[in-house]
């Protein structure tokens, strides 16, 4: 996946990196018309099916939690690597577009290796299936 | 479609517990319920003869509905629409290579901030609707939607906590804000132009109903986020209009403004 779809705003980001690490990428342009609405995330919330057993026990530890501090501490050891296929998807259609938006700016901005723009290049990815979802009737 | 005439819902716990359970996780459970492929059912929804066939089904399937039928139904409906979506969604993604999906994963995992808003919601997805964790009431939902609120500030999506939470803790003990103060927030949210009279209305119309205490008691960001029209002015005027949104949750939503 070499194609980053990128926002106008993204773009900016992308053409502020060194020539070296833009070399063999191609930006396709991306156009986020419509974001899921809070009460259709509030209800991919509940909805939301995470059984594999990394999140589970992450929910485990955060269980018996009484600080926001804590809170941030433990996730922020989550690893999103170790999980399947569904489980990463489950996990992105709760965030919705909005927040993966928010992740690939932030990812751009830090951008320095060939495989960080890999990842980018298939977040972007991901980003468009969801928006195609959303406009299901 | 079904149309989302109220915007009261359940009024107690009983009555949560009765919508609740008419929440569906995959096809296979909404399917068993109605008796019906789950695509004869998205079909049925899209009429008002299918809705009453569906309403009947429900009142069959659960006799002690009565009274919640609607509150129900919209609810069904919202969430086949996610279901069907999810299903979409998730089809795509697991056709992805193995080697794609663990590029993103490795990159996430480099960056802490990343991992804690997937981490934290996929906590409030486990645990966050869970009866102990009663959303409206538990403080330990509150702390679990600050962090969030937090990780995602810090992500530089531009949720505008402190202008909503200064007009989240107004205490709503007067008149509801006028429907002209309404429109005008809500036309305000999305044209930064028009706020600064958004705002001036919305403390006029808090002053108007009894609420001095109330709009006296913006803070200094809140006020400078009505002022300058921000997307955190949007999200504040949005809120000062809908006092009945408790949920932390639902409010942490419901400001997170569009990106980009």
């Amino acid at each position: 996946m070499q194609d980053l779809l990128l926002t106008a705003g993204e773009r900016k980001i992308f053409d502020a990196l060194s020539d070296s690490l833009k070399e063999g990428w191609t930006v396709r342009s991306e156009k986020i018309e419509t974001f899921e609405s809070p009460e259709e995330l509030y209800m991919r919330y509940k909805i939301a099916h995470f059984t594999d057993l990394v999140c589970v026990t992450l929910a485990k530890r955060a269980e018996g939690i009484s600080s926001m501090a804590e809170f941030e501490k433990i996730a922020s050891t989550f690893d999103v690597s170790s999980l399947p296929h569904e489980q990463l998807a489950e996990l992105f259609f709760v965030l919705g577009t909005r927040v993966i938006s928010a992740m690939i700016q932030c990812l751009l901005s830090r951008a320095t290796t060939d495989e960080d723009l890999e990842g980018i290049a298939v977040l972007t990815n991901i980003r468009r299936m969801l928006k195609e979802a959303n406009v299901l009737p | 479609m079904i149309a989302d005439t109220t915007s009261s819902g359940p009024t107690g716990p009983r009555e949560q517990q009765i919508v609740d359970r008419w929440l569906f996780r995959d096809r296979d459970s909404v399917e068993q319920r109605f008796g019906l492929e789950m695509d004869r059912i998205l079909e049925l929804r899209k009429s008002k003869e299918g809705q009453r066939e569906l309403i009947q089904r429900m009142k069959k399937a659960d006799p002690s509905l009565n009274g919640n039928v609607n509150d129900v139904l919209r609810q069904v409906d919202r969430n086949l629409d996610q279901l069907n979506k999810k299903e979409s969604f998730l089809g795509k993604v697991v056709k992805l290579p193995l080697r794609a999906v663990q590029a993103v994963g490795r990159t996430i995992k480099k960056h802490p901030v990343l991992s804690a808003v997937a981490g934290i919601a996929a906590i409030i997805a486990l645990l966050y609707f869970t009866p102990a964790l009663a959303p409206t009431a538990g403080e330990y939902g509150k702390k679990l939607i600050d962090a969030f609120k937090s990780v995602l500030g810090k992500l530089n999506v531009p949720t505008p906590e402190t202008a909503v939470d200064a007009v989240a803790q107004v205490p709503v003990t007067g008149g509801s804000v006028s429907e002209a103060v309404a429109e005008a927030a809500t036309e305000a949210a999305n044209s930064p132009s028009a706020m600064e009279s958004a705002g001036r209305l919305l403390k006029e119309a808090a002053r108007e109903s009894g609420l001095e205490g109330a709009a006296s008691q913006l803070s200094p960001a809140a006020e400078e986020a009505l002022r300058s029209g921000t997307a955190g002015a949007g999200a504040a005027a949005k809120e000062l209009m809908m006092p009945e949104v408790v949920d932390p949750l639902q409010r942490a939503l419901r400001a997170l403004p569009p990106l980009d």
